[in-house]
């Protein structure tokens, strides 16, 4: 895959039609469009807390001393 | 005397897993044509006879104790169908790249999960819990690389740690009971917590997740995909089984399941990200024990079955493209889609049902979760659950598929699985599609009604909805997400640094006075470290610790019955 154009469509292409068809559909009783934003929000969310915990947690695979290595000792 | 031997002996064959322990012991002395018999016939044979009598039950009169080695519920079995489903496929799967040890202890492994599922008291529960152990260790051993050994006794310290704690609170039950029939306990009492504790280290809970993400990813291609299945899920029966409406497992619940995702997503190896992500499904079926109303349990009996299923089959693609292509890291993998059509399709409907896509069995299981929490008010963490939803599809729906199968890379050469581990994949892809199309299928073998229609056109729109967002949120983030070539620090930091300090600072001051103390004290001591570098420092060792994990297993069974005699 060289470029993610075509898969952008097809995703807001299909997350436009789900928040359309929600509209009369969806029976959450939060809103139009709730699972739409509030799964984006709570994605974007995680993403963040994730890289900032990244930061903290993330080390150089040799760190324990043997790395990460598979190779095999045959 | 005799008695009590025939007796022992109807008490350990009683169970219809003790059939594959058999045959896993036979495995090593047998030719391979009488090793694939016992490979493919067994299984069947035990899911036979577990299905041949629903209301089976076996009692056995052992040291003035009855007990129950075989019980048969709706819960228990099933549990022992999803079991036994993945060992017949994952033996179909490991075929070609399981060595004849793996095999065997693959065997055991299953046999002893599904004879703790079906036990109907503690201490046939016990018995089989700590072979499961052991056996799991051995196929984590079976890995054969330097990692993997010393994976193995990184495992095997927790899991010591948890046969201990657990068989200190039997012995307390038995003590202060005097009824070991597996049932539900109270947390007032120090014995239950004891077990629960003891459960809780094996399921993965804080702060022993680690152990999961450190392990599982070490085993062979196949060997993980044994891991996948026994160990954490008979974990949830017995919460299930003895600690339902358990108020803390519900926050424990809710911590494992962003603790997966956050871990997963900083994570690099295609395994590892598995790995995390069991944890991560664990979490909602600790958090639907902790609800313990019949739609929370339907909800988490539901769960685990079709998880078993669906990660079987995200970590047997991902076996597949690491018998073929010797790389875990998503850092060195993608562009294998056109290569490997057939594994790719595989980890597709994988991620799809773990992400409960509609159609795929995930769709149907997970929403008795959200169900279960709105029938309880407990709206805060309704919104948590979806929340959850949506980052299980970002985390393993997405980004595991993404990095090994696709990524903006140049296409990549490699040949497809082997045709066994295609058809291992084409059976679990067809039961996770089948489910999902027709939930009757697991809803009436649920141990209680369903009251759930997953197919509503307002449940269709929203769930649509929530996954397309996810989708979105991920290729919008993609920038945030680059994989870099690092492992990330865990509570087993604590023993493998620090830890490790302590004991040899320990075995210096030990050494010091071995002059005027005794020489005996410093060798043990040396002992001791040479053990402890070869776990958690030095990858070097070809140490096999089931023995030492045995040892200590014998030692506190003997413990335990003591305490037993000495009460009544």
């Amino acid at each position: 895959m060289t470029s993610l154009r075509p898969l952008w469509r097809v995703l807001l292409l299909v997350a436009g039609l789900a928040l359309v068809a929600g509209a009369p559909l969806s029976h959450s009783g939060y809103g139009f469009g709730f699972f739409t934003w509030f799964g984006f929000v709570s994605c974007a969310v995680l993403v963040f807390v994730a890289r900032l915990i990244g930061f903290a947690i993330k080390r150089k695979e040799t760190y324990y001393g043997a790395g990460d290595a598979e190779v095999r000792d045959d | 005397m005799i008695e009590i031997w025939v007796e022992a002996a109807r008490a350990l064959l009683a169970p219809p897993g003790v059939l594959l322990v058999i045959a896993g012991l036979l495995i090593p002395f047998v030719g391979a044509g009488a090793r694939k018999a016992l490979l493919f016939v067994t299984p069947p044979a035990v899911l036979t006879a577990v299905w041949a009598d629903p209301f089976a039950a076996t009692a056995v009169g052992l040291w003035g104790m009855e007990l129950a080695p075989y019980v048969s519920t709706t819960l228990g079995r099933l549990f022992a169908t999803a079991f036994l489903l993945m060992v017949f496929f994952g033996n179909l799967f490991a075929l070609r790249c399981a060595s004849t040890a793996e095999s065997a202890a693959a065997q055991i492994y299953a046999g002893s999960a599904v004879c703790v599922v079906l036990a109907g008291d503690f201490l046939t529960l016990f018995l089989f819990w700590e072979i499961s152990a052991v056996a799991s260790a051995a196929v984590i051993f079976a890995g054969q690389t330097s990692e993997a050994r010393a994976a193995t006794m990184r495992y095997l310290f927790m899991h010591v740690l948890s046969g201990v704690v657990m068989l200190v609170g039997l012995a307390g039950l038995a003590q202060a009971t005097g009824d070991l029939s597996v049932r539900v306990l109270s947390t007032e009492n120090w014995y239950a917590r004891g077990i629960l504790i003891g459960a809780l280290i094996n399921v993965g809970a804080p702060p022993f997740s680690a152990w999961i993400a450190d392990a599982y990813p070490r085993a062979s291609a196949s060997g993980s995909v044994y891991l996948s299945a026994f160990t954490t899920k008979a974990s949830v029966f017995l919460l299930l089984a003895v600690f339902p409406g358990e108020a803390i497992l519900i926050p424990l619940g809710v911590f494992m399941i962003f603790y997966g995702i956050v871990f997963a997503l900083l994570e690099n190896d295609m395994r590892r990200i598995l790995a995390y992500s069991i944890v991560n499904q664990v979490g909602f079926m600790v958090v639907g024990a902790g609800l313990g109303t019949a739609a929370a349990i339907n909800a988490v009996s539901a769960h685990a079955f079709v998880h078993i299923i669906y990660k079987g089959l995200l970590l047997m693609s991902a076996g597949g493209v690491l018998f073929v292509v010797g790389r875990n890291r998503c850092s060195d993998l993608g562009g294998l889609y056109k290569s490997m059509p057939w594994t790719t399709a595989a980890a597709i409907i994988g991620g799809a049902s773990i992400s409960a896509v509609p159609f795929t069995s995930g769709y149907i299981t997970k929403p008795l979760a959200l169900q279960a929490a709105l029938g309880m008010d407990m709206t805060w963490l309704w919104f948590l659950l979806v929340a959850a939803g949506a980052g299980v599809f970002l985390h393993a729906g997405i980004k595991y598929v993404w990095f090994v199968f696709f990524q903006l890379k140049p296409l990549r050469d490699a040949p497809e699985s082997p045709l066994s581990m295609r058809l291992a994949m084409g059976a679990f892809a067809a039961i996770c599609l089948g489910i999902g199309v027709a939930p009757g299928l697991l809803y009436e073998h649920l141990p209680y009604a369903v009251g759930y229609a997953p197919y509503t056109p307002s449940h269709l729109v929203d769930q649509t909805q929530l996954l397309a967002a996810a989708a979105v949120a991920f290729f919008a983030l993609l920038p945030w997400m680059k994989r870099t070539e690092t492992i990330l620090l865990d509570f087993d930091w604590f023993y493998r640094k620090p830890g490790m300090a302590v004991l040899r600072m320990a075995v210096a001051a030990a050494r010091g006075v071995g002059g005027c103390v005794s020489s005996a004290v410093a060798s043990v001591g040396a002992g001791l470290l040479r053990i402890g570098e070869r776990a958690f420092v030095s990858p070097r060792t070809r140490v096999t610790v089931p023995i030492l994990k045995l040892t200590f297993t014998i030692l506190f069974a003997l413990l335990f019955v003591a305490a037993y005699v000495r009460g009544v």
